[in-house]
């Protein structure tokens, strides 16, 4: 059967037909081999480059398609269905990177910019032709869900996924639910006490016939894929496997205990804010003269993220003491005051009604704290605002922390294959439009495990989570993507270095009886979860694996397409 | 019956923290905005912290034993500042509701009086920048004198130059 | 009996994630929207912070899902008109307002709008730059259909034209199309109406609309944007020239007692972005962002915010500019501001000053609140009365709310509430019944 090649390619507004001449491109196409048909599109993405796209396909029977435009990262699914709509098989679509790898990065250089994207569709082109159908494959998806952490978060996504049918493993490290939430005292902006918040969600989980709570138990093993997940449980020195469709992590936060800094460790009356709250309840009684540092080991070169809500945490203190002792004097020194939205907002001019005083400091100027022996008696700052250095008499000091990743954040992720971002909280698959979901598939983060997160917030993302873990439990299975890679038994020297080097796990030993009747061990690659990434076919030395889709013939052709071309200068 | 008999115990430096709290003074975000639309620097040539309405409230808000001060008395209650304030504190009221306290409890000496009466007119500052007028002299009398001791002046020359019709009828 | 259907109304970013987490669970979405097209306030960005993704490359997979989403009936230019019955057993009528072009026939060609003859302000361009009265919402919309705005074609103002009907190879253009009546049956509403933006003329110490070269935020975003007014070149509206030194005034309208008391969530951040944007676009040029607090609180804001400062040529003096006046020279306006750290007074002057302007919820939400009987509050958002434990519920129940409807917050945020909101819809459509 002959191939027939069509060339789609994309203006993209000026984003790369500002740059790239992109008739020439397209005239150039047309002379490629195979190449039946090709045109340019404004926008290849849009509805009407799309249905282009399936009208040609019918029109001129082609059986390859290859679209030049943007980055695959966001639009292969989008342009692989819609082959698939218009009858042909989605891995017989070619994408070429005609604006990251072209247009974008030589913005100046429009005549060479035009040649290199020539370039870049021939060998698009090249490869499409040797391009061969593929199907997916589906698996089935267990009705259940791991919620790793009884926090805040993960009794909202337990009691979420529960209440709509879906069996739930809750997993708490300790012998109580509830996790950071404990420690606070009363709540933002309600005023009332945790526990009233706590309480009755903890007993509905509890009692939740969905629900499978294991208290004092830690997760010492995870393995498989989504929809068909092993988790090991170390519960009183025994293990047990738990068998779930999809994960979610939240496991939460600490608070960080600034040691060394402004008199921690040193004063007895120096404290975090949730020291505060543990050590006087709601009795602030003698409290008079109290001085909250706000950024204490937040917003530094060390650790450069804001703490988010520790602002409005300060304030809500300031408040409460405020309220018990009208005649107190309260001063919060701060770096910027982050009530952002409308009911932050409005509480911080609460704040500052109730005759709370807010000074600002620099961060090149740090406030002193003076004492004698275990006491601390006095706050020097340099109020950068009236350019005055201001000395405070103190009962009380409280430093305003932010939350630190959890300790067990790293061995989760070893574990789970999940990504820890440079701020040793989890990394989402993508910060604005995938910001619970891991790139592992079936596996969600909700609450501080991602990031320091109010009580709402958590709530949210709780549900939010849940809604996310949901949707491949209701289909009832997910389809996974042709593009995996696959060993040759034949060729497979048993070295083991593929199993080594894979990210995810996903190849392992087999048995094989070779004709002789013997057994050998060779490796085996599990599609439900092969990425796709390759580490594997460049670690074999016996050139035993091949990546579907990407296998060495295509490569090579597009590597020679490339040289062969009178174009090419060196 | 229980009228409770408040025995008012008031000292200069409650009645300012009251003041401050009435007109909202406790609001500020310290944004600068007043200091910003302030024409402090039109009228007095150069800008000064201290004299601009946030440094003024700023002072007061965290030192307000500080009162015997002159830059106290620059401000010339134009209400730009209490227009835009987006805290919503009102400055204008604040600032003549202060000095009308300092005045009572003695703090004379930057205020301008009536030549006449005693009674206070202006900031003095506020008065020697209405002398640098090219009529400064004119201006120096018309000011000097409050405006009822200027009203009693101008009926006491009338009734000393003008005579006094015998055919008008009584009303 | 329960319809395992939800309305969903608004399709932002919020509407969008929602209906696709629905439609995932296997609930049928309806995602009504007012505008020709899906795609909110985030197709009328150029990039999104802290990423610097090109906004619309991000939002189209999401938008083109919708539209081929098997459970996803996009209602475009389509408004509600009632909603009767009770959670579980909604009844909504939907006025889907005609378009004078047929949707199964307007292939988006673009060649009605080029010949054309009137011209209108361009309201998705933030009044920067025309469109046709025959137009398309913006290029990448979705449905790619054209639609007449009748208050503006001749034909619907009693004059003669036609020429678009003329034109129309596709044959799609109908003057006499009528608008469509839709009863839908439905167990849930989630509303994610969005936002507007502030009318800021009442500000007048900032000059805009009367000095040239200020302009707002979105208009400023629509300028740098490839597919707007200017094709992603940053001009002075005065004289057209490149700007060299850019203003950012924060808190326009927000924060601000005398207009909205609140905080709008994003202008720290989206100044921040449009300034390190701005110094990709011109290397030389320099931008000074003018704010109280600088609210990056979010994932990476932090390290945004510090490199714009160590990259960018971004400076951040903290002071909220007294008046904006101009130089009647070269029609550069000059800030007066108090440096509240240094305590000076200065008077600078820029080439174009950029105001980030208050972020106010949907105006139409005070008439849908009236229709479906929820409550909102004194600014507009829509009241969420457990905001602590039920932070989609609104009062009334079966209908849910999420996004900036609600309460100020970004783009990662409305995700986030959408799918949470998308969870109680289906946790209590699983109830009703």
């Amino acid at each position: 059967m002959s191939i027939r090649v069509g060339v789609f390619i994309c203006h993209c507004g000026t984003n790369i037909g500002g740059i790239v001449n992109v008739q020439e491109a397209v005239e150039y196409a047309r002379s490629l081999p195979n190449v039946i048909f090709a045109e340019s599109n404004l926008y290849t993405c849009s509805e009407n480059g799309l249905s282009s796209i399936r009208n040609k396909i019918k029109e001129y029977d082609l059986n390859r398609v290859v679209v030049a435009s943007c980055t695959p990262r966001t639009h292969e699914t989008l342009f692989r269905k819609n082959c698939e709509l218009a009858g042909l098989n989605k891995y017989l679509f070619e994408f070429v990177n005609i604006r990251e790898q072209c247009s974008w990065v030589h913005m100046k250089r429009h005549d060479d910019a035009t040649l290199k994207a020539e370039d870049l569709v021939r060998m698009g082109v090249a490869k499409a032709s040797l391009l061969t159908p593929q199907e997916d494959l589906s698996t089935d998806v267990i009705r259940a869900c791991l919620v790793i952490g009884g926090g805040i978060s993960g009794l909202s996504a337990s009691m979420a996924l529960a209440n709509q049918g879906y069996h739930v493993e809750l997993v708490e490290k300790k012998d109580k639910l509830g996790g950071l939430l404990r420690d606070v005292n009363m709540v933002f902006p309600t005023n009332e006490s945790s526990e009233n918040l706590l309480g009755p969600l903890i007993e509905s989980v509890l009692e939740h016939k969905n629900i499978d709570v294991h208290l004092e138990s830690e997760l010492i093993d995870v393995k498989g894929f989504i929809g068909n997940f092993t988790a090991t449980l170390r519960t009183d020195s025994k293990n047990e496997e738990i068998k779930t469709g999809t994960i979610i992590v939240s496991t939460g936060a600490a608070e960080l205990k600034p040691e060394k800094m402004f008199g921690y460790g040193r004063f007895d009356n120096v404290m975090t804010q949730l020291d505060f709250e543990k050590k006087y309840k709601s009795d602030y009684h003698g409290l008079n003269r109290v001085v909250m540092i706000n950024c204490v080991g937040a917003r530094i070169e060390e650790r450069t993220y804001c703490g988010r809500f520790c602002c409005i945490t300060g304030m809500k203190n300031a408040v409460l003491l405020k309220q018990a002792n009208p005649q107190a004097d309260i001063n919060i020194l701060q770096r910027d005051i982050m009530a952002f939205g409308m009911v932050f907002e409005d509480y911080y001019r609460n704040a500052l009604g109730a005759g709370i005083r807010f000074m600002r400091y620099n961060v090149d100027n740090l406030p002193e704290i003076m004492g004698s022996g275990n006491n601390a008696e006095k706050v020097r700052v340099y109020n950068e605002l009236i350019g005055r250095e201001v000395e405070i008499d103190v009962d009380l000091v409280i430093l305003t922390t932010p939350l630190v990743p959890g300790k067990d954040n790293e061995k989760l992720s070893k574990m789970m294959r999940i990504p820890v971002g440079n701020d040793g909280f989890f990394l989402e698959a993508h910060q604005k439009l995938r910001p619970i979901e891991f790139p592992s598939d079936g596996i969600f983060v909700a609450g501080c495990a991602r990031y320091p997160t109010e009580i709402s917030e958590c709530i949210a993302q709780g549900y939010a989570a849940a809604a996310k873990a949901a949707i491949p439990m209701a289909q009832g299975r997910v389809i996974t993507d042709a593009l995996i890679s696959e060993v040759d038994p034949l060729r497979c020297s048993s070295c083991g270095r593929c199993i080594n080097i894979c990210p995810f796990g996903a190849i392992d030993w087999a048995d094989r009886k070779a004709p002789s009747g013997e057994t050998r061990k060779v490796a085996l690659v599990n599609p439900a979860e092969c990425k796709g990434c390759g580490l594997c076919v460049s670690s074999c030395l016996s050139g035993a694996i091949q990546l579907n889709g990407f296998n060495d013939e295509e490569i090579l052709a597009m590597v020679n397409s490339v040289i062969e071309s009178s174009e090419a200068t060196f | 019956m229980g009228l409770k008999a408040y025995i008012h115990v008031s000292n200069l430096k409650t009645e300012i923290e009251w003041l401050i709290q009435k007109n909202n003074l406790n609001l500020c975000l310290e944004c600068g905005k007043c200091s910003a639309v302030c024409p402090m620097l039109n009228f007095y040539g150069a800008y000064d912290y201290g004299r601009s309405p946030r440094g003024v409230v700023e002072r007061l808000t965290f030192d307000p034993e500080n009162i015997d001060d002159e830059a106290l008395w620059y401000c010339l209650t134009c209400n730009e500042c209490t227009f835009y304030c987006p805290s919503g504190i009102n400055f204008q009221d604040f600032m003549i509701e202060l000095r009308s306290l300092l005045l009572r409890n003695g703090y004379k000496k930057y205020a301008h009086f009536c030549s006449v009466c005693g009674a206070y007119l202006m900031p003095k500052k506020e008065f020697e920048y209405m002398q640098k007028d090219p009529n400064g002299k004119i201006i120096g009398e018309l000011l000097s004198i409050c405006p009822r001791c200027k009203k009693n002046n101008y009926s006491e020359t009338l009734r000393r130059i003008a005579p006094v019709h015998k055919t008008l009828k009584k009303l | 009996m329960t319809r395992k259907a939800a309305l969903v109304i608004g399709g932002g970013v919020a509407g969008i994630q929602a209906s696709i987490d629905l439609a995932g669970m296997g609930i049928k979405v309806y995602l009504l929207e007012k505008k020709p097209s899906i795609g909110g306030r985030m197709a009328q960005l150029d990039k999104t912070f802290p990423t610097n993704d090109c906004s619309m490359c991000i939002l189209a997979p999401k938008m083109i899902e919708c539209s081929n989403h098997e459970n996803i009936e996009l209602l475009t230019y389509s408004e509600l008109d009632e909603l009767t019955g009770k959670a579980g057993k909604f009844k909504a009528r939907i006025i889907k307002k005609a378009r004078f072009v047929e949707e199964d026939k307007c292939v988006g060609c673009g060649e009605c709008a080029e010949k054309c003859p009137t011209k209108v302000v361009d309201e998705f361009n933030a009044g920067l730059g025309q469109r046709k009265a025959i137009y398309k919402y913006f290029p990448q919309a979705v449905p790619s259909t054209y639609v007449i705005d009748t208050d503006h074609c001749r034909i619907f103002q009693g004059k003669k034209c036609g020429i678009c009907k003329k034109i129309c190879k596709a044959n799609a253009i109908n003057y006499k199309q009528k608008d469509k009546v839709l009863t839908l049956h439905i167990g849930a509403v989630l509303l994610a109406t969005g936002f507007d933006l502030y009318d800021i003329s009442p500000l007048t110490e900032y000059g805009w609309g009367k000095i040239k070269n200020v302009i707002t935020a979105m208009q400023f975003e629509r300028m740098m944007c490839a597919s707007g007014p200017t094709g992603g070149h940053i001009k002075r509206p005065s004289d057209d020239r490149e700007p060299a030194r850019l203003a950012f005034i924060q808190c326009v309208g927000s924060r601000d007692i005398r207009h909205k008391r609140y905080c709008s969530a994003v202008c720290c951040m989206h100044a921040t972005k449009e300034a390190i944007l701005a110094h990709e676009h011109c290397p030389e040029l320099v931008s000074k962002i003018f704010y109280m607090d600088m609210r990056a609180v979010g994932k990476g804001f932090q390290d945004y915010v510090r490199r714009a400062k160590s990259e960018y040529a971004v400076k951040y003096v903290r002071a909220r500019p007294g008046r904006v006046i101009e130089n009647e020279e070269n029609q550069n306006p000059i800030l007066n501001y108090e440096d509240t750290v240094n305590r000076e007074f200065v008077a600078e002057e820029f080439d174009m000053v950029i105001l980030s302007q208050a972020l106010i919820p949907a105006e139409s939400n005070l008439s849908i609140a009236e229709k479906i009987d929820v409550d909102i509050d004194e600014f507009g958002f829509i009241s969420i009365p457990e905001a602590l434990v039920n932070p989609s519920g609104t009062v009334k129940e079966g209908i849910f709310a999420c996004g900036f409807c609600q309460a100020p917050m970004d783009v990662p945020d409305s995700v986030i509430r959408a799918s949470a909101a998308a969870s109680r819809v289906a946790e209590a459509l699983s109830c009703y019944s």
